[in-house]
């Protein structure tokens, strides 16, 4: 089912928001800083109660939340521990339970080793997939993720990118990605969602909304590299490339309109 | 001196080995550094948090357990997470409080504020409680009171990465025009495009030093960066690989030039 949030309002934060969220699909928030991206994905969750408005959720959906800094979800001495009482809730025995964790830890390609030790001593990058781990193994059927890829390097990212496509596509899962690494939002979303002073600007599929250069600019909102290039060919001289995601193909289209 | 930084024959008897590392005084560096342990000892010198035995010596005074406050009163290290930065009840009083304690005047603690919300639009958060501030405010705030003290060593350990697009700009402004008065910048990140930001740039990996070169010179080195997979920044990358069909003959840095010159 799908999460319908009608005219949501939060304090001063977020002003009479109508959205609906895609089913099985990944959506992406962005927006500048304070702008109310973390609080829209916390009304979602329920963390906060919006002051006035509705959201529409299927109660038996497991709705699982990534926070920004992952320190502070840590609370116990290592990391099994930490995976271990995510799972209690299931009543699942011993043997079920170890199987998850190496599960889950598989999937964001942790080392096994890590397991014993402190969560808090773990490095960033490695605090980062520990978080998203304890989102995974719980089997959640949302998925809430607040930053994910923050200060996370290339590779790491090009990761967590395809194990969110993977999970999508093979679970049917929903997840909301809030972010600031507008790269990020471009390469994994399907569904944007942009907003600004707690009010939303565009939302939309992904080139219908990243197409809208000045608006987003107006709004304070960067726009993937690529599609800035092909804008301002546009723009400057009325060249269109068509939108891409790869560099390789803005090369073949640079190449074509070149030769005419 | 000529070295801010100076790092010689780093040993800590385990993966890290004669590492050695020099940074000019009055440079802008880049450190990318992917997962790589020396980049934590890194910090911890910087900050004189921990003591070495081999040779570090840091704005001219060696590392060890005597010059850990002298070392400490030339360098300022900002974090990813700036929340010890926020102790009192209003933002408005944490910024008095620090920059108050950190010698300067009431003028020119007011004229630092004003300028302050009229480049960044702050006004209204200004009274509110640190704890209702998302974490880019939260960092904006720190950038801001980092780089308002007079330093002569600022490190950034991915201190930008909640900032949006426009703010990121404009904090890097700041960060040029503190730099053009002699203040060394290290900025450890993780975001290829940060590098454009620098003059220089350094490459860790496998706690050794893969390359250290000026940015302007970073298209020869193209090879180096993308097998040590560091995604370039999508200008260069641009540029290198249109450079390859033979459409332009030099690397370029801005995305409106590139597409003067393509299609005159």
């Amino acid at each position: 089912m799908e999460i319908e949030l009608k005219n949501i309002s939060y304090r001063k934060i977020i002003k009479k928001v109508n959205v609906t969220i895609p089913t099985s699909k990944i959506t992406c928030i962005i927006g500048p800083i304070g702008s109310g991206k973390t609080t829209l994905l916390e009304l979602i969750k329920g963390i906060k109660t919006p002051t006035s408005g509705s959201i529409l959720i299927d109660e038996n959906q497991k709705i699982s939340f990534t926070k920004q800094f992952p320190e502070e979800q840590f609370f116990y001495k290592t990391v099994r521990e930490e995976l271990e009482k995510n799972l209690k809730i299931f009543n699942y025995n011993e043997e079920k339970i170890n199987k998850k964790i190496i599960d889950s830890f598989k999937m964001v390609q942790m080392k096994e080793e890590l397991l014993s030790k402190d969560p808090l001593t773990l490095k960033r990058d490695d605090m980062k997939k520990l978080s998203l781990a304890l989102s995974l193994c719980i089997n959640p059927s949302v998925l809430i993720l607040d930053e994910p890829v923050s200060n996370m390097n290339y590779l790491d990212k090009q990761n967590v990118i395809k194990l969110l496509k993977t999970i999508k596509r093979k679970y049917n899962k929903t997840i909301i990605i809030a972010t600031n690494d507008i790269e990020f939002a471009h390469l994994i979303s399907d569904y944007v969602i942009a907003i600004n002073n707690g009010q939303i600007i565009l939302e939309g599929d992904k080139y219908k909304v990243f197409k809208e250069y000045d608006l987003l600019k107006e709004n304070n909102i960067s726009i993937p590299k690529i599609i800035e290039f092909e804008s301002i060919a546009l723009r400057e001289k009325k060249i269109k490339l068509g939108y891409r995601d790869e560099i390789n193909d803005l090369i073949k289209d640079i190449l074509r309109k070149k030769e005419v | 001196m000529t070295n801010i930084v100076e790092i010689k024959n780093l040993n800590n008897g385990d993966n890290i080995s004669d590492f050695s590392l020099n940074i000019k005084l009055g440079s802008f560096s880049t450190i990318l550094s992917s997962n790589s342990i020396v980049k934590d000892y890194l910090i911890d010198y910087l900050s004189a948090k921990k003591v070495p035995k081999s040779y570090v010596k840091i704005c001219g005074v060696f590392l060890n357990s005597k010059n850990i406050k002298e070392i400490r009163k030339h360098v300022l290290i900002l974090g990813e997470n700036p929340d010890n930065f926020f102790i009192c009840n209003t933002v408005l009083e944490d910024i008095n409080f620090f920059l108050k304690h950190n010698g300067l005047s009431d003028l020119e603690i007011t004229s630092k504020i004003n300028n302050f919300v009229r480049d960044f639009d702050v006004e209204k958060i200004l009274n509110l409680s640190p704890t209702l501030l998302s974490c880019g405010q939260k960092q904006l705030i720190a950038i801001f009171l980092a780089t308002s003290v007079k330093t002569d060593l600022l490190v950034l350990d991915n201190a930008t990465t909640m900032l949006d697009f426009n703010t990121k700009e404009k904090v890097y402004d700041i960060l040029h025009k503190l730099n053009k008065n002699k203040t060394t910048i290290i900025n450890f990140t993780n975001d290829s495009e940060d590098i454009l930001k620098g003059v220089e740039v350094i490459l860790l990996k496998d706690n050794k030093i893969i390359i250290q070169t000026p940015v302007k010179n970073m298209l020869n080195d193209v090879k180096i960066f993308t097998d040590n997979s560091i995604r370039l920044p999508f200008i260069i990358e641009l540029s290198d690989k249109l450079s390859y069909y033979n459409i332009i003959n030099k690397s370029y840095t801005d995305i409106t030039k590139l597409v003067n010159d393509l299609w005159k």
